[in-house]
């Protein structure tokens, strides 16, 4: 059966054609991957950042406060009358100012061997020993010990700095403020979701249940498998993280990403950078989540455009390629079977042209060279015929 | 003498009558016979060339002279 090169070469342009369109939409929803992956490496760079520039400009705070409480001559001439009450009654004020201007809610002033004289904001309790990282710190480099530390339940920015009368070391201030105001203002600035995961060595359960107990809240230190959500900007932190659990102490010190994954019609994204104490010590994770639903929109409705596009395309540079061949191949084939068969059928006169500059027009010039041998033969015998 | 060119003008008759281009037919029926289509009054006989003829006009015009 005769098949025109036209349809033998249609599928295998078609098809080449299918091919390449496909390839194409592959890498461009490839593209649209790893977009979507910078996008959520680089919400959680940002998150650390700005979860450390947060904690270093509180630290700054704190600590130009505590300079403003140590040079402080009456709050010093009061307390070394060594009079808790006495002391109470002049830094309670401060205090209270402090807490309301600058959310600062721990106020401490420790002897110089580390025992607790008095908390201005927790007066009953008093008189421990203090073996906090900070204070270490402070005391060894007998300057500021500032840093994040964890609590019974929870974890506060401290600075403690040396206490002097002179050159007379009297004791140590520290000042601390609670961290739950990070998440939210990081998640006023990104719209992400935050959480702080502790993990369960660090946080007794019977301390956490009765913390959740005197927030009256449910107790959900049993809800994840190695870590307690200590600080959250939405209660479903938990379940965006769970599948995710035996990721969260692996996380590296730049922060990842760890899952992408749907709930309901939205689509997000987890990560998380790991938290370090004031000792250096990872504690725990920062877990960010982020909704990745309007860019995926975005994606969908450009896939969609790029996927038409990409059709509309093909079919064109197939209906080109089409025309292409039927012009420089084709019809000169055509052209060049039609006057042979002529020739063939008597027609001397059928002129086979070379119509191009190519390896056709070489095959029309040779066969019209046989042509006007075939022609001068006939003569020829035809001649030599009525002769003899 | 003459039988070539009377085949020829009856193969003539039958394109004329199915509208065909002449010299494009008589052309198809050379290439299958291998016969030059052109003959006169003077070109000799030939049974084989004769008989070839006829059965490219078979193929070629679906008719039998």
């Amino acid at each position: 059966m005769r098949i025109s090169i036209k349809f033998k070469l249609l599928p295998i342009i078609v098809i080449g054609l299918a091919l390449l369109t496909g390839l194409f939409y592959y890498a461009f929803l490839n593209a649209q991957e790893n977009i979507q992956r910078s996008v959520s490496d680089d919400s959680i760079k940002i998150s650390k950042e700005m979860f450390y520039n947060i904690e270093d400009n509180d630290i700054k705070m704190l600590s130009s406060t505590l300079e403003a409480l140590l040079s402080n001559k009456e709050l010093r001439d009061v307390y070394l009358t060594n009079n808790r009450e006495d002391v109470y009654n002049y830094a309670q004020p401060i205090y209270s100012q402090l807490k309301e201007r600058y959310g600062i809610t721990h106020f401490y002033i420790h002897y110089p061997n580390g025992t607790n004289f008095i908390r201005v904001h927790s007066k009953a309790q008093y008189g421990d020993k203090i073996t906090r990282k900070t204070f270490e710190n402070s005391v060894q480099t007998n300057g500021f010990g500032t840093g994040l530390e964890l609590g019974k339940t929870a974890f506060a920015l401290r600075v403690v700095h040396p206490y002097y009368n002179g050159s007379n070391l009297i004791g140590y201030i520290e000042l601390g403020e609670e961290i739950d105001h990070f998440l939210k203002s990081m998640k006023k600035q990104t719209g992400n979701e935050y959480g702080i995961f502790i993990k369960k060595e660090f946080i007794k359960p019977e301390d956490w249940k009765s913390m959740r107990d005197s927030k009256g809240l449910k107790d959900n230190y049993d809800d994840l498998k190695d870590y307690v959500v200590i600080d959250t900007t939405t209660e479903s932190i938990g379940s965006f993280a769970s599948n995710e659990e035996d990721k969260l102490s692996k996380v590296s010190d730049n922060g990842e990403t760890l899952n992408k994954f749907k709930m309901g019609s939205n689509t997000y994204v987890t990560g998380g950078f790991p938290l370090y104490d004031a000792g250096g010590k990872a504690v725990g994770t920062v877990v960010v989540v982020k909704d990745l639903t309007p860019l995926e929109n975005a994606f969908k409705e450009t896939s969609l455009f790029v996927l038409i596009i990409s059709i509309i395309s093909a079919i064109v540079i197939s209906l080109v390629l089409g025309l292409l061949v039927n012009k420089y191949i084709l019809h000169p084939l055509n052209n060049i079977v039609d006057a042979t068969t002529k020739v063939a059928g008597g027609d001397f006169s059928a002129e086979i042209k070379a119509q191009s500059n190519d390896e056709i027009g070489d095959l029309a010039v040779m066969i019209d060279g046989f042509k006007r041998i075939l022609v001068a033969t006939a003569k020829d015998l035809e001649e030599a015929h009525r002769k003899g | 003498m003459g039988q070539l060119i009377e085949l020829s003008n009856k193969i003539d008759d039958i394109i004329s009558k199915k509208g065909m281009d002449r010299m494009v037919t008589r052309g198809k029926i050379g290439l299958r016979s291998g016969v030059l289509m052109a003959f006169n009054e003077k070109t000799p006989d030939d049974a084989e060339k004769i008989r070839k003829i006829k059965e490219a006009v078979k193929e070629v015009l679906g008719e039998t002279i």
